[in-house]
């Protein structure tokens, strides 16, 4: 890999989360996770921040990183780094989520969640579609919103699985669930 | 990937999903902030070695220390047991003497035993055959007349069979009596006659003394 670098035929930019994870293990070059860290800190704090709140988010974020920065030999090759990232993350919130004993109350029944934001949605009014989306997610059962962002963000329906510990079965219906929670409440938005 | 979803939907949806996520970026400062813990966490395994090593010696002089005392407690405790309680009276100290005996004036002893109790068994048999002899084998016969011919009969009136050979012999007084002057024997006359285990005759007594039937 040092060869590669040295006569620079290594595309950092375009080179994938896993390759540059194993580099990273290998050396443990300050730079190279730099580089991984530009590429998914977004995606893994957007995540975070769309299961809890900001400072939550920060805080899982930056122990999520630290662990990739300081213990890099955990990640197995075999799985994919986003995926491996996202559950290291989500493991941590959580942990923190059972400290604070909000866990019951966040994984709450997902149909009786549903119906409650469906008529919570039809009472409000936002100025455009963007409001009205964010408002839409940050209601919606924290299981549908899950697996809704994961989709979003590009897993399969195999990895949301082994992401979020359950079986594909479920993860379909709670992407079913939160689609039609979000077409009900966008629907006046495309009239 | 997202092959689930409808074309329009996932384009519309997906849209909003990446407008949202540039409005909730990571914020800059996480890197450093993450780079600067690591950096402190480095630093911290050699005061955590040293802070390791005093709580190692503190714990280890803790666990000596509570041996220490458990140890005294225990050796108290066992000291109290043993001493009994007698109030302010003196102890007193019993002595127990213990005679130790050799090995070899035990072999002696033992042989000396035997020995003796060897001979008396031997003596108390003799005198036991001899008595059972006498008893068992001395008998008080009656002299009767049986056709023209002498016969013998215990107290019972039982035939004893005597040979004639037996019978002459006694006639002929060539046996040795206890009373050798009467030598010849009448009809009804009772005569103590002593066989021995093969049921020869050893002795006969004539003398009145003998002639009762019991």
């Amino acid at each position: 890999m040092k060869l590669l670098q040295t006569l620079n035929i290594f595309d950092a930019k375009n080179a994938s989360p896993e390759a540059l994870m194993a580099e990273y293990v290998i050396g443990q070059n300050k730079r190279v996770f730099n580089q991984l860290y530009d590429k998914l800190a977004d995606d893994l704090f957007h995540y975070l921040v769309s299961l809890s709140d900001h400072q939550l988010a920060s805080d899982i974020a930056q122990k999520t990183w630290l662990k990739v920065y300081e213990k890099p030999q955990r990640y197995q090759a075999s799985a994919g780094f986003k995926a491996w990232l996202f559950r290291v993350g989500r493991n941590a919130l959580i942990d923190e989520f059972r400290k604070q004993n909000r866990l019951v109350s966040v994984f709450e029944d997902d149909n009786f969640a549903a119906d409650r934001l469906a008529s919570e949605i039809s009472t409000l009014e936002y100025e455009d579609m963007h409001q009205a989306f964010d408002a839409a997610l940050a209601n919606m059962p924290i299981a549908q919103r899950e697996a809704f962002c994961l989709q979003q963000e590009c897993f399969s329906l195999d990895q949301i699985a082994e992401i979020t510990h359950c079986p594909k079965e479920t993860v379909k219906t709670r992407i079913r669930y939160a689609r039609e929670l979000l077409k009900r409440k966008l629907e006046k938005y495309h009239e | 990937m997202n092959s689930s979803l409808p074309p329009d939907d996932r384009d519309s949806l997906t849209t909003l999903y990446q407008a949202r996520k540039k409005r909730h970026h990571a914020p800059v400062s996480h890197k450093q902030s993450i780079l600067d813990k690591a950096a402190a966490n480095l630093q911290r395994p050699i005061m955590a070695t040293i802070a390791q090593a005093l709580t190692a010696h503190l714990q280890r002089s803790v666990v000596y220390a509570s041996l220490a005392i458990a140890v005294v407690i225990v050796g108290v405790q066992s000291m109290q047991n043993e001493i009994p309680a007698i109030g302010n009276e003196p102890i007193t100290i019993s002595y127990r003497s213990i005679q130790i005996h050799s090995l070899e004036s035990e072999q002696l002893a033992v042989t000396d035993n035997a020995k003796n109790l060897f001979q008396y068994n031997e003596e108390r048999h003799k005198a036991l055959v001899e008595q059972a002899q006498q008893i068992e084998q001395q008998q008080v016969l009656r002299v009767i007349k049986q056709d023209s011919e002498l016969q013998l009969v215990n107290c019972n009136d039982e035939l004893i069979e005597i040979s004639k050979q037996a019978l002459a012999m006694l006639v002929a007084s060539d046996f040795p009596l206890i009373n050798p002057s009467n030598k010849r024997f009448n009809e009804g006359q009772l005569l103590a006659i002593t066989f021995d285990q093969n049921g020869y005759i050893l002795h006969i007594d004539d003398t009145a003394q003998t002639k009762q039937c019991t």
